[in-house]
């Protein structure tokens, strides 16, 4: 029994040391790999941002916003923060982290929202918080209000890469130019199965509600104006949130209350026309483009206005 | 609580250090922790079951003991009595979890205007209910066959019946094998433990690596047949051919590597199946304690083989229409045992069923080209049978069928990466097939083996598919 235990003993704690390597080679390996998440977050920690504009929200936010349409309507610089999968916390995170590594704070902040936004986030694509547990400031931000991820998959080695096909992810080329890519998918709803009348209804958390008000006065306490944006959502999307017209009114109250613009597209005829978008939720590269011009001339006159 | 989790990682090694330093002193009390640690392991799925394999066990524990004293009396009548009653209360609990709902549905399709959705059941299944009920079971049958002495430590009996590497997805242990090592005390052998470890991570692989990957690409194909050619199709049952294999096979490794290590020997579950030469081979290779268990307890008394040729062939039906139905209440599993009961009919008319008893390519590294043959056409034919398996319905099979029968089956198909997993499964079972397992690797140089081992696991945590749970669970 003592012979086996000590072998066992050993072979884990050479396990250890292995494993605690090939752990450290593939973070490094992903951190300097093209995935876009990745790229977004080694440009904020390396305070690479430098943006007139940024925009926050989910991957609507990351799908809608094209930086260099806009920046030729408008001549600015700007960068697209948006994250798939994830809610307002992590806008906040993003935002928390550029004002700590950014010296130069954005003119405008467009702040892509739509009825899941205000939910707590969910488990859903964390892998890309996985090459940065060690960051402080990512790990305390990622678990503040939900438990994503636990000390195991912090200090166990490759435990968080587990089932996460990790070769896969540093292989990708994504090369994402000022925090955007392209998707390239044609229209097909079935990839969304929001499409029966009043599937969804949407669900508002105080916690995270207030969060974003205050955000929102942090952010134009530093000198920033900010845009609340409702993108186009596909009508057939649209048909599938419940009390949408409700949610819609709390962002224009939002908007009022702390003094910021709000830009509804709900109404847009774009919303109507299936060849702009990939599905229900998402415009496609044409929907992109064409909405990115628009939204840079809405921008602008707005801006000509004031 | 499954193999592949975190918890189990965490469970094993808190049990074995109890179990060998804590509990160690007295038999009933080693005893009594792999009882409670087993129903820890089950409960921590769902806590009410536990009452069901308490009861379970409870009836054959007594029945065990009333069918010896009948015996002893010389009331044999009364002692068949307890065995039927036995067997009875334990297939009624079967039946009801697992069967009864599929019954009445077949009766409203049957007639539709008397349908009456309130005598529908809203039960879920009890993961492993067929198995532990099948080794419940045995243990009656063998005490009235006089082949076991019923035993008075219910401690042990228990044990016995929930002994947790493999209480969930067997082996189905006899216990004239399992029974007789929880009445004595075990002894830790090394040799018996590291080979135990061995085993338990070739299942690891199997299970994660390449189960886990091919129901990614299957899962994909299965959800939407439509829109796949007959060549994708076909890629599929064989991916899934392969998935099903190392799910159930792995599972069954992980349970007896696991045991190992506590001391105790379960039986082999799978024998290198693939490498068969024709169906019978198959089946004596394939998921061997559920096989034998139907071969003992159904067709032997059934009278077997040595009976008239017609009868012969009824009872291979009965065999193989009862284990397709074992495997769950769906019509697919019925249709699959009647598809393997045919292929099975010629082997019987030509009494050629155990004309390959050896392994395949004995003592020699490559099979003949004869031999390759006999293989690769009983594999293909047991993919055809998976595809009945793996089925929602019969018109589902039917449409997969008559896709790969197609000429689209010439066309270009959508190829999976994951095949890559199947070949390395399929050389190291195939050099090892002559081995208890076939990760009882004889390499000398222990850094060569550690390498190895350490390949194996870094596949395991960088290719592993999602996580999904064992597939034998729902049977």
């Amino acid at each position: 029994m003592k012979k086996f235990i000590k072998r066992l003993l050993l072979f884990f704690l050479l396990w250890f040391i292995i494993a605690g390597a090939i752990d450290y080679y593939y973070t490094k390996k992903l951190q300097s790999s093209n995935i876009r998440e990745i790229v977004i977050w080694e440009d904020i920690f390396k305070s690479r941002i430098d943006s007139d504009i940024v925009y926050l929200g989910s991957s609507r936010a990351a799908d809608h916003y094209q930086p260099y349409i806009i920046d030729s309507i408008l001549g600015t610089r700007s960068y697209n923060l948006g994250q798939y999968g994830q809610t307002i916390e992590s806008d906040i995170m993003r935002y928390d982290l550029l004002s700590k590594y950014e010296s130069q704070k954005p003119r405008l902040y467009i702040w892509d929202v739509y009825f899941n936004s205000f939910s707590l986030s969910s488990k859903y694509q964390d892998e890309q918080y996985t090459p940065y547990l060690f960051n402080k400031d990512i790990w305390n931000n990622v678990n503040k209000q939900t438990k994503h991820f636990s000390y195991i998959d912090k200090f166990l080695p490759l435990y968080r890469y587990w089932s996460k096909n990790v070769i896969p992810q540093y292989e990708a080329l994504e090369n994402p130019i000022r925090g955007f890519v392209y998707n390239y998918d044609k229209w097909n709803p079935d990839n969304n199965l929001i499409l029966k009348k009043d599937t969804f209804s949407y669900s508002i958390d105080t916690l995270v509600y207030n969060s974003f008000c205050s955000t929102i006065q942090q952010m134009k306490k530093e000198g920033s104006n900010v845009a609340i944006v409702f993108s186009p959502l596909h009508k057939l999307g649209q048909d599938a949130v419940k009390d949408l017209d409700s949610f819609i009114n709390l962002l224009q109250h939002t908007a009022d209350k702390e003094k910021c613009i709000f830009i509804n597209f709900i109404d847009d005829p774009m919303c109507s026309d299936s060849s702009y978008f990939k599905n229900t939720m998402h415009l496609n590269e044409i929907g992109t483009d064409y909405f990115s011009a628009k939204f840079a001339h809405i921008i602008d006159s707005l801006c000509n206005q004031n | 609580m499954i193999f592949n989790s975190l918890d189990f990682l965490v469970f094993l090694p808190i049990v074995f250090f109890l179990y060998w330093f804590a509990f160690k002193k007295t038999l009933r009390i080693q005893n009594l922790f792999v009882v409670i640690a087993s129903y820890f392991f089950y409960g921590w799925w769902d806590w009410r079951f536990l009452f069901l394999i308490a009861f379970t066990s409870l009836c054959s524990w007594i029945g065990g003991i009333l069918i010896k004293k009948h015996l002893d009396d010389n009331k044999q009548r009364t002692a068949l009595a307890v065995n039927i009653a036995n067997i009875v209360v334990n297939l009624l609990i079967l039946g009801i979890f697992k069967y009864y709902n599929f019954f009445v549905e077949s009766f409203f399709d049957i007639f539709p205007t008397l349908r009456n959705d309130h005598l529908l059941l809203k039960i879920i299944l009890p993961v492993g209910i067929s198995f532990y009920t099948f080794q419940a079971l045995s243990y009656t049958i063998d005490v009235y066959r006089n082949k076991i002495e019923p035993t008075k430590d219910i401690i042990a009996f228990f044990a016995f019946v929930s002994f947790f590497p493999q209480l969930v997805a067997g082996p189905i242990e006899r216990a004239t094998n399992l029974l007789p090592q929880f009445l004595q005390k075990r002894k830790f052998e090394y040799a018996t433990a590291t080979d135990g470890c061995r085993q338990m991570l070739w299942g690891f692989f199997k299970k994660m690596v390449v189960a886990d990957n091919c129901a990614l690409f299957v899962d994909q194909v299965w959800k939407d047949i439509y829109s796949y050619n007959g060549s994708t199709l076909f890629i599929a049952a064989i991916l899934f051919s392969f998935q099903i294999y190392c799910d159930f096979s792995g599972y069954s490794d992980i349970a007896i590597g696991t045991a190992k290590l506590f001391g105790i020997r379960l039986k082999r579950n799978f024998n290198v199946p693939y490498f068969s030469r024709d169906i019978a081979e198959f089946w004596r290779r394939w998921h061997i304690s559920l096989t034998t268990w139907f071969r003992d307890y159904l067709y032997i008394p059934l009278g077997g083989s040595r009976v008239e040729k017609w009868k012969v062939i009824r009872n291979t039906f009965i065999i193989f229409l009862v284990s397709g139905f074992w495997h769950g209440a769906n019509w697919t599993f019925i249709v699959w045992g009647a598809f393997h009961a045919f292929l099975f009919l010629p082997l019987i008319l030509q009494g050629k069923n155990r004309k390959h008893t050896d392994i395949v390519a004995h003592n020699r590294k490559i099979p003949t080209l004869k031999e390759l043959f006999q293989i690769l056409s009983t594999f293909f034919l047991t993919v055809f049978g998976w595809i009945i398996f793996r089925s929602d319905n019969i018109s589902q099979t039917i449409q997969i069928y008559s896709c790969i029968f197609s000429k689209s089956l010439f066309q270009v198909p959508v190829l999976s990466k994951n095949l890559l997993f199947v070949f390395i499964m399929l050389v190291v079972e195939w050099t090892n097939r002559e081995k208890e397992h076939p990760f009882q690797i004889s390499i000398k140089s222990k850094v060569l083996r550690y390498i190895v081992y350490y390949t194996i696991m870094l596949t395991i945590i960088l290719f592993s598919g999602n996580q999904e749970t064992f597939m034998y669970f729902q049977f």
